[in-house]
């Protein structure tokens, strides 16, 4: 079954404004969105409500990673997905316009993140969102699924991009 | 896809052809209204439809629904089918899933779609679309029209076109709908009663709401409303369609009636 996730454009413009922000050392910058998991005829939809970015002092000085997150911003993500049973996904973006895709450190990361993710809220969707200054990818977890899924984003508002990716 | 089909049309944007064919459109209600919009967005080159009407056509209907026949009268055709026959004589390849039926009936498939239009009686009804829009973040466009005979002035056409997004501000919101219309429509136990309509009007409004669906899926235009919402109110006995006055006094573009969090099927708690 195909999942889309239905990102609000406000939501959207707010985690670009904030990921487009400088760090003092990092690279690029992150943050959990979170939303709920529906059922539609076809599909399983995410519906984001809630971006949350990562504080600044829960960054790692690491010069081999744009950006690494330390302990206790993975473990604030977990345990708020463990207890409003959400679903959590890890967001950072890419500059430029189009669409864009995760790099191998990414997935990487993602193969960690999700797993544990989907641990603490077994019935939500889980993984990452990757954005570009126009549009989002996605890979996701769902409820039960040992492999993660390529979803489609489509960004609604004023004005809608529908995710045409079958 | 013929690629002389859509080029009078090409000025909303390279990717407009794709955006539309791909966009998954839901037309709850499709008689005077709704009939218009599903011949319109055949046209527009929209080739995913599900079509929501639980009625057959009646000979009340032929003075205004676009694609009705005698013979569908007396046939008895449902209006989705109709609505079918119009859309596939513009575009036979298109997808079209009919629900002979209430949405209500059908919640999951409504929820997949894209973008909503909502052509129904009564504001109960609309307001139960709004609701569904937002819980699954989906753009909601409103059509309706209604003739009113106040004193002696004779008949006051009235009409409205509202697009509504998640997150900005509700037909409550504008206060379209309030409790008010609720109650007083509750209390006739959800009847709005046979509204009167006539083609030109219902074609006015379904056209300016594909207008402004066609907008929101490709940008052609490149203006975002202030407000996170376009309220239009036709008079028809002037043919004047022009923003509500009711944006005036918006107080806020975010909508003060469904929260962030108000999204996905709902929980079903322990008391």
């Amino acid at each position: 079954m195909s999942v889309l996730v239905r990102l609000r454009r406000d939501l959207f413009d707010a985690m670009v404004a904030d990921l487009c922000r400088p760090h003092p050392f990092a690279l690029e910058r992150v943050g959990f969105l979170y939303g709920k998991l529906a059922r539609a005829l076809d599909l399983r939809l995410v519906i984001p409500f809630e971006y949350v970015p990562v504080p600044d002092e829960q960054y790692l000085d690491e010069p081999d990673a744009a950006a690494t997150i330390n302990a206790d911003a993975l473990f604030d993500a977990h345990q708020r997905t463990r207890r409003a049973q959400d679903c959590c996904l890890h967001v950072h973006m890419h500059l430029g316009e189009g669409s864009t895709w995760f790099g191998t450190t990414d997935l990487k990361t993602l193969r960690r993140i999700g797993p544990s993710l989907q641990r603490m809220a077994k019935g939500g969707a889980h993984g990452g969102l990757v954005l570009s200054l126009s549009t989002a990818s996605t890979l996701l977890w769902l409820p039960g699924d040992t492999e993660p899924s390529r979803g489609r984003v489509s960004i609604v508002g004023f004005p809608t991009s529908v995710d045409w990716r079958r | 896809m013929s690629s002389d089909r859509f080029s009078r049309q090409s000025f909303l944007g390279s990717r407009a052809e794709e955006a539309l064919a791909a966009a998954k459109v839901a037309i709850v209600g499709l008689g005077g209204g709704g009939s218009h919009v599903a011949q319109q967005l055949a046209h527009l080159g929209f080739r995913h439809f599900k079509l929501f009407d639980g009625d057959l056509i009646e000979d009340s209907n032929l003075n205004r629904l676009v694609g009705g026949t005698e013979l569908d009268v007396t046939m008895a055709t449902p209006k989705v089918i109709i609505a079918e026959r119009v859309i596939r004589s513009v575009a036979p390849t298109a997808y079209v899933e009919r629900y002979q039926a209430r949405w209500q009936d059908h919640p999951e498939a409504l929820r997949s779609c894209d973008l909503i239009f909502g052509n129904v009686d009564g504001y109960r009804q609309r307001w139960e679309l709004q609701v569904c829009s937002r819980r699954y973040c989906i753009p909601y466009v409103d059509i309706g029209l209604d003739v009113a005979e106040v004193g002696d002035e004779g008949p006051k056409m009235r009409g409205q076109v509202i697009l509504t997004v998640p997150g900005g501000p509700c037909m409550k919101c504008v206060d379209f709908i309030t409790d008010e219309n609720l109650d007083e429509e509750g209390a006739r136990y959800g009847d709005a009663g046979p509204r009167p309509q006539v083609v030109w009007a219902n074609g006015v409004l379904a056209s300016t709401a594909v207008g402004l669906a066609v907008d929101l899926l490709t940008g052609w235009t490149r203006s975002v409303p202030s407000e996170r919402v376009v309220y239009l109110s036709y008079d028809g006995n002037t043919g004047v369609l022009a923003p509500d006055k009711r944006l005036r006094y918006l107080k806020s573009s975010s909508c003060r009636h469904f929260t962030a969090e108000d999204v996905g099927d709902r929980a079903l708690r322990p008391a």
